[in-house]
């Protein structure tokens, strides 16, 4: 008997629907999968072998043909060995066909049966949402994760064999209930009081927070380039519901998604060391990933030591700082990722460090200090609006006992700033999410 | 979807920042002083209109372009 269950493929950000046809014809025993296959897909046919073995079940003695459809988009990873299984189970009249209308199944197998992590498991929620289908059976793991969808029945599966027992009305899994943003705590961040003197640079911050706005700052070693930049995240407005879900679909698919943080509330930080690669920044490989830039959207990019990162690696993140997306192209087509961040950037004005500094001399010669300087470009440079001088701290300041302004208050203007900017651009309905 | 200044295209840039008189002068020298490009203009009325958000007020003063100019990167190489 011919069986069909739906499962989804993620191309970029979006899913796609797959059907999961599966049939037995006569001939040696076997299973043979077509639809644009990759080779953890082909290897399903040993997996779904051994976990239908070891779930207690019998596995057919005939030939099984599966096929992915639509056939033209490429199928890749092991999400598709819990639909395959359930469609040969409901090929053998093991399970009615009926047990696997209006779901969407995703999940890999092991050996034993149990159900493993699956990436991307939020976008494939949305598009099940969105292509009207009514419930998910996803790994125990990532259920949290489907259930930021409303309107899902989300059975979280940890096996084939619970899985086999739920459906012929055996123990019944009890659907994952609806996640909301309440449940998810907020992380603690750098506070900007314990950033010592600089008042000017906290002001050109500030404004940068509220418009983000790109900034450069430049200053010796040990000036506190670095903990400034890691305490930005601390004054910058909390994600509407929505910024949080975008931002978390491109970790889902970038697989970066931590197991017990189903949502990422708070705006992202990442700070790529500068050996990194420019498919690395921007996103790349052979079937694209999303990129340090793009897992930055909504939230901070920050290259400490800017000169140290290859120059390439610099120039190829113009373009996406303009559009605010980054496109990349391969033979097998191009995707479109997002990538709004806000660029914070850190240098010394020369190798030594010391250009310009109030006590130590610079031993750089003046040919040295241009050509540090030169590796950043002019068209970079000309994207950047905040440079921004960050001095040696003065003793007085330093051995000061009095804490500056928390992060706090200095947020609360930043959000009554943005509040206006959303207001003039008429997306004020998304409010920040409570805390 | 435009939520921030950042996110300005150069028709939005056109409709909210709008310098008065002073600011126009001041803007203009700011802009061959500094031999200021076409996109450095743009980026600086985004800039000072985000400065002119947090001090609460509707337009962009004088002041406020001329903190968002001073942010501008002096050549630095000499």
């Amino acid at each position: 008997m011919l069986s069909r269950v739906f499962s989804c493929a993620v191309i970029g950000l979006d899913g796609v629907v797959v059907d999961v046809e599966v049939d037995t014809t006569n001939g040696l025993p076997g299973m043979d999968i077509v639809g644009l296959p990759d080779a953890a897909v082909k290897e399903s046919r040993e997996r779904v072998h051994a976990a239908i073995k070891n779930a207690g079940l019998p596995y057919p003695r005939k030939r099984l043909i599966v096929n992915l459809a639509p056939a033209s988009v490429r199928k890749e990873g092991p999400a598709y060995d819990l639909p395959i299984a359930l469609g040969v189970l409901i090929t053998e009249h093991l399970l009615p066909p009926q047990c696997a209308e209006g779901t969407m199944v995703i999940g890999e197998l092991s050996l034993d049966g149990s159900v493993r992590h699956a990436r991307g498991v939020l976008p494939m929620a949305a598009t099940a949402r969105e292509q009207g289908f009514t419930r998910l059976f996803v790994p125990e793991s990532d259920a949290m994760e489907a259930a930021l969808i409303p309107g899902m029945e989300v059975i979280p599966v940890t096996s084939l064999a619970d899985l086999y027992r739920h459906l012929t009305g055996g123990t019944v899994i009890e659907p994952k209930p609806p996640i909301t943003e309440q449940d998810l705590p907020l992380d603690v961040l750098t506070d900007f009081r314990e950033v010592k003197g600089q008042e000017h640079v906290k002001r050109a911050l500030e404004v940068a927070a509220a418009g983000s706005h790109n900034v450069l700052m430049i200053g010796p070693p040990g000036a506190g380039k670095t903990l400034l930049a890691r305490a930005i995240p601390g004054i910058l407005p909390r994600m509407s519901i929505e910024e949080a879900l975008d931002v978390t679909r491109i970790y889902s698919v970038a697989d970066q998604l931590p197991a017990d943080v189903p949502l990422i509330r708070n705006r992202p930080f990442r700070a790529p060391h500068h050996t990194i690669s420019h498919a690395g920044l921007v996103g790349g490989g052979n079937w694209p990933h999303p990129g340090e830039i793009s897992l930055a959207h909504r939230g901070v990019l920050f290259l400490d030591e800017l000169p140290e990162f290859g120059p390439r690696v610099l120039e190829v993140m113009r373009q996406p700082i303009e559009d605010k997306v980054v496109t990349i192209s391969r033979a097998q087509g191009s995707l479109t990722f997002p990538a709004n961040f806000q660029l914070i950037a850190a240098m010394n004005p020369c190798p030594c460090g010391y250009f310009g500094d109030s006590i130590k001399p610079c031993t750089c010669s003046s040919a040295t200090v241009t050509k540090y300087q030169k590796r950043i470009s002019g068209p970079l440079l000309d994207r950047i609006d905040i440079h921004i001088e960050v001095p040696r701290v003065e003793y007085e300041k330093l051995s000061d006992q009095r804490l500056g302004e928390p992060s706090e208050s200095v947020r609360a203007r930043v959000e009554a700033a943005r509040q206006i900017q959303r207001e003039r651009f008429g997306s004020a309905q998304q409010g920040p999410v409570a805390s | 979807m435009i939520t921030c200044n950042a996110d300005m295209r150069v028709a939005e840039i056109r409709k909210f920042c709008s310098l008065d008189e002073t600011s126009q002068g001041l803007m203009k020298s700011a802009m061959s002083q500094m031999q200021l490009s076409a996109r450095a203009y743009h980026r600086i009325l985004k800039l000072a209109l985000t400065i002119a958000d947090l001090a609460g007020s509707d337009v962009i003063g004088p002041s406020h372009l001329a903190e968002a100019l001073q942010y501008r990167p002096r050549i630095m190489y000499s």
